[in-house]
């Protein structure tokens, strides 16, 4: 018999138990009437006047009530009383990638699952696409009855709730998702997480991406779209050439822009230092300002030329645009460090490549043939900062520190132990600074080579079969070797290779100011004891390591060295596309259409223990018999 | 229980220190009495006691240190200065043993322990004094005489002893017991009275008649007073007739109640002040060395 929701009664017939409770009143009376009470004297109490004795009223003392209510719980416990708790669970995922930030007029959204499609629409004025997730999740959470998990993607999947939690507990949570400035690998994540996902586990995930109707999602993964394509800007990158004969420099910057057919577009560039410190903007000076107009889904390069002199330590630009063509504010300003002198790198290959080196700012890149090299006198070598080999390796040990890419086979400096298809990072020396600020397990390699562990070299990356970088320094000459391919130089486009390149170069050319100025979105490794400042000027102390997820762009300072961090993700900027999502159904999926599954829960145990402590405090409080004569 | 035991108990309730202070006290009368022998207390024969009581002619043999010569100067005639005779003063206690002075158990002690408690030591007072001093309990038709200190283990003995009477007829133990005296005196009768007030006062009557100074203590518990431990609404029985009745204790019982109580008492203290009795209302909750002591000194019965 089910009584208040969950609630109900396995054996309702044990209520005949009730009849118990007259006997109880009865014996009450009964002894009331039988207990008298022996006075001195009735001498005077015969005298008091009729009228005060009303007739006997029927009070029943403390303890028949108190021995009532026990009898009264031990029927309720005799019932059964259970109760049906459903079992049933959820992870929510919420997409708070770069491009949910992005803000839209008015949206409807849409849903795609394996199951059933359930679309609730949501109509909204300007706000985020994240905000519209949240409130669908909320949306979802309502109509469940269970236990939830919450999970975010950038800038990697990641439970947010410590345990399953309630549905009250998961709403607080939801008020809490930020987002983050970057990209992520939802497809592979997704795909992954509705595998593991335990039988009877849904998973919903909201995002703006569309699922690939080529594949069949995984049953228990429900899909639900939020967001409409929207007009956006974004500056993808910033550069600051080397200064020429007439000490100007010039600065280009890369803008993207979509969703409206042509948008005009104000760039202000700002030039700054930082205090070392406190990391605060100090000196703020606008140096110049340019209109430009875009066409739809065209990339443009504003320049501006700038003396030398006027430069600070940092430049910023940052564009203005009409907000209907603007849907994401965070990719709308960039900063880049202006270095002092250029990084002079000898790029050594034996055809043409795209490096990309020339990206790399303050770099000046100059590309021989390995014949030119062998030429090359060593006062014509010692003026680079650097050299790097690509697919060919001297025969001695040059005189300059090297970088070597993907040396050859037999290469006496660097030989390579064997070539691998698709490998995976395994491990990676955490203390070196060629690895600073990585995180090596995001990096997938198509291809490497497994390195020969020699004595004087040092294992910066290793794979299962062994290094695939390595590392030494013997008299001043640092070298380094790569086992997979860390070209072309791209920037923000490939953080993680590029990251590890400019720490590589940043190694080698032992020039400290160059590195910093790069994006990083992902987290931060911190070393034990090492102070983290950030863009607002708060400060960090680690006393362990740890890795710190940079969610803000801006200006950081680890140990007064400075660490730019922009928007790097133009995928999440072209919010006038919508993205696919591709989630592969596989066998080990969680089966579809489980019945909803409850739990019995006994309440009875603490209905019994209840009844025995009200008889115990029965017992406990019982008076002492005795009336005016004593009680017979 | 044996003698020894019953010693101990009756005689352990009060300290040694009570003993001696009682040394000190006489029990005060209103009147003189005629007692047996010398005692300490002034009686109306006439002696060789230290109070001038009078003038009388000389007659011959009489002791010439008694003749007044002053008087023999300005009259020429012979007179000699009679003095009272001290002697002892008989002192009775009757002490009502039925049910209702046992009645409510509850109580510590209960009344009936309490009469003999202050009989014991009002008597040990007496005997100190060179008195005599009986003990009737009513229902046992028995009247204990005793004299001098030493008799002070006896009385225990014989109070322990007595149990409750059932059933107590009040005029005919009294009157046994006035009549076992030759020569009235003290009469202290100690009972809760609570009867009908013509009952207890045609008991006293006989006592009253028979010239003795009476007092009365009038013993009642905290439930004789307040009905504390009556439930709101119970059957009552009578500790002596059995009788019962169904009773309502509620807060208007309980104001009739006091206001009969109060009216018995006061119909009773009425009657002793027009007989030349003494009323002593006690309760149980108090100390019977502190009503020895304190009160009863300060209410003239004890000196």
């Amino acid at each position: 018999m089910n009584i208040f929701g969950s609630f109900f009664l396995a054996t309702p017939a044990a209520i005949l138990s009730l009849l118990a409770v007259p006997l109880l009143i009865l014996a009450y009376l009964n002894r009331r009437t039988e207990k008298q009470f022996t006075v001195s004297s009735l001498y005077l109490l015969r005298q008091i006047p009729q009228a005060s004795l009303k007739r006997a009223r029927i009070k029943l003392p403390l303890r028949f009530y108190l021995e009532l209510l026990a009898l009264l719980l031990l029927v309720l416990a005799a019932m059964l009383p259970q109760q049906e708790q459903s079992t049933e669970e959820l992870s929510i995922v919420i997409d708070n990638s770069l491009s949910m930030t992005a803000t839209s007029p008015a949206t409807s959204s849409g849903t795609s699952s394996g199951t059933s499609s359930v679309a609730p629409s949501l109509i909204s004025s300007s706000i985020s696409r994240l905000d519209e997730a949240v409130a669908a999740a909320n949306t979802v959470l309502g109509s469940f009855d269970g236990k939830v998990s919450i999970f975010t993607t950038s800038p990697v999947l990641k439970q947010i709730s410590s345990e399953a939690v309630t549905i009250e507990e998961a709403k607080l949570l939801l008020k809490t998702i930020v987002p983050t400035l970057s990209t992520d690998n939802l497809s592979a994540e997704i795909t992954a997480l509705a595998d593991k996902a335990a039988t009877g586990r849904k998973v919903v995930l909201f995002t703006d991406r569309e699922p690939d109707t080529a594949n069949a999602l995984p049953v228990n993964l429900t899909i639900q779209k939020v967001g409409r394509p929207s007009a956006n800007v974004a500056i993808l990158n910033m550069t600051v050439d080397s200064a020429e004969a007439d000490d100007t420099r010039t600065v280009k910057v890369e803008l993207i822009a979509g969703g409206a057919e042509k948008v005009k577009v104000q760039l202000q560039l700002y030039t700054f230092s930082v205090n070392r410190e406190s990391a605060a903007v100090t000196g703020q000076i606008a140096l110049d300002n340019t209109d430009i107009e875009l066409d739809s889904t065209h990339t443009a390069t504003a320049l501006f030329k700038v003396k030398q002199d006027n430069l600070s330590d940092y430049l910023r630009v940052q564009l203005s645009v009409e907000k209907d063509n603007d849907s994401i504010a965070g990719d709308d300003s960039y900063i880049t460090a202006v270095s002092g002198d250029a990084l002079k790198i000898l790029f050594v290959s034996s055809s043409p490549i795209k490096h990309g080196l020339e990206l790399i700012p303050g770099t000046r890149v100059k590309e021989v043939t390995p014949d030119e090299f062998s030429l090359m006198k060593p006062e014509e070598i010692a003026v680079f900062d650097a050299a790097i080999f690509y697919r060919w390796a001297p025969r001695y040990a040059p005189k300059k520190s090297s970088l070597f890419i993907l040396p050859p086979l037999d290469g006496a400096l660097f030989p390579v132990k064997k070539r691998l298809g698709e490998t995976a990072i395994s491990s990676w020396t955490d203390s070196h600074p060629i690895v600073s600020y990585l995180r090596l397990q995001l990096m997938s390699l198509p291809s490497a080579e497994v390195l020969a562990e020699l004595p004087w070299t040092t294992s910066i990356v290793r794979c299962s079969e062994g290094p695939l970088f390595l590392a030494s320094e013997i008299e001043g000459i640092r070298l380094a070797a790569a086992g997979f391919e860390i070209l072309p130089f791209e920037g923000k486009k490939s953080p993680l290779s590029s990251i590890l390149t400019l720490n590589t170069i940043r190694w080698l050319s032992q020039k400290n100011k160059l590195a910093a100025s790069l994006a990083a979105e992902d987290t931060l490794l911190v070393k034990t004891g090492k102070s983290l400042v950030y863009p607002d000027g708060s400060r960090r102390t680690f006393p362990d390591s740890e890795r710190v997820s940079l969610s803000s762009a801006g200006i950081y300072q680890i140990d007064a060295s400075p660490l730019v961090v922009n928007v790097i993700a133009e995928e999440e900027s072209r919010s006038w596309e919508t993205h696919r999502l591709s989630v592969v159904t596989s066998e080990e999926a969680a089966p579809a259409g489980e019945e909803k599954k409850e739990q019995k829960h006994n309440t009875w145990p603490p209905i019994i223990f209840l009844a025995l402590t009200v008889l115990f405090l029965e017992h406990a409080i019982r008076p002492r018999l005795g009336g005016v004569g004593g009680g017979k | 229980m044996s003698s020894e035991k019953a010693d101990r108990h009756l005689l352990d309730v009060f300290s040694p220190a009570f003993y001696r202070s009682l040394q000190q006290l006489k029990i005060e009368t209103r009147r003189t009495f005629l007692g047996s022998r010398q005692g300490a207390h002034l009686s109306h024969k006439k002696g060789h006691g230290l109070e001038f009581s009078g003038y009388r002619l000389y007659s011959p043999g009489d002791d010439f240190r008694h003749i007044d010569w002053r008087i023999y100067g300005r009259s020429d005639r012979l007179y000699v200065r009679e003095f009272q005779e001290e002697q002892d003063l008989n002192v009775m206690f009757i002490i009502d043993c039925s049910h209702s002075m046992a009645s409510p158990a509850l109580s510590t002690p209960d009344k009936l322990m309490f009469a003999k408690q202050l009989a014991l030591a009002l008597g040990y007072a007496a005997l100190t004094d060179g008195d005599t001093v009986s003990y009737m309990l009513l229902g046992s038709g028995t009247v204990h005489k005793f004299s001098g200190a030493r008799s002070l283990s006896q009385i225990a003995r014989t109070l322990e002893n007595s149990g409750q009477s059932r059933q107590v007829d009040m005029k005919r133990d009294i009157l046994l017991a006035a009549s076992q005296l030759k020569t009235p005196g003290k009469c202290f009768l100690i009972s809760d009275f609570l009867y009908d007030t013509a009952d207890a006062t045609r008991a006293v009557n006989i006592l009253n008649s028979r010239n003795f100074d009476v007092t009365l203590f009038q013993i009642l518990s905290p439930e004789d007073i307040s009905l504390s431990g009556l439930p709101d609404s119970s059957w009552i029985s009578d500790s002596e007739s059995g009788e019962k009745m169904m009773f309502t204790c509620d807060e208007t019982a309980r104001r009739t109640y006091a206001s009969l109580l109060s009216q018995h008492v006061k119909s009773l203290e009425e009657y002793s002040a027009r007989n030349g009795i003494r009323h002593v209302l006690v309760s149980t909750a108090e100390k019977v060395d502190e009503l020895v002591l304190s009160r009863l000194p300060e209410l003239g019965l004890l000196t």
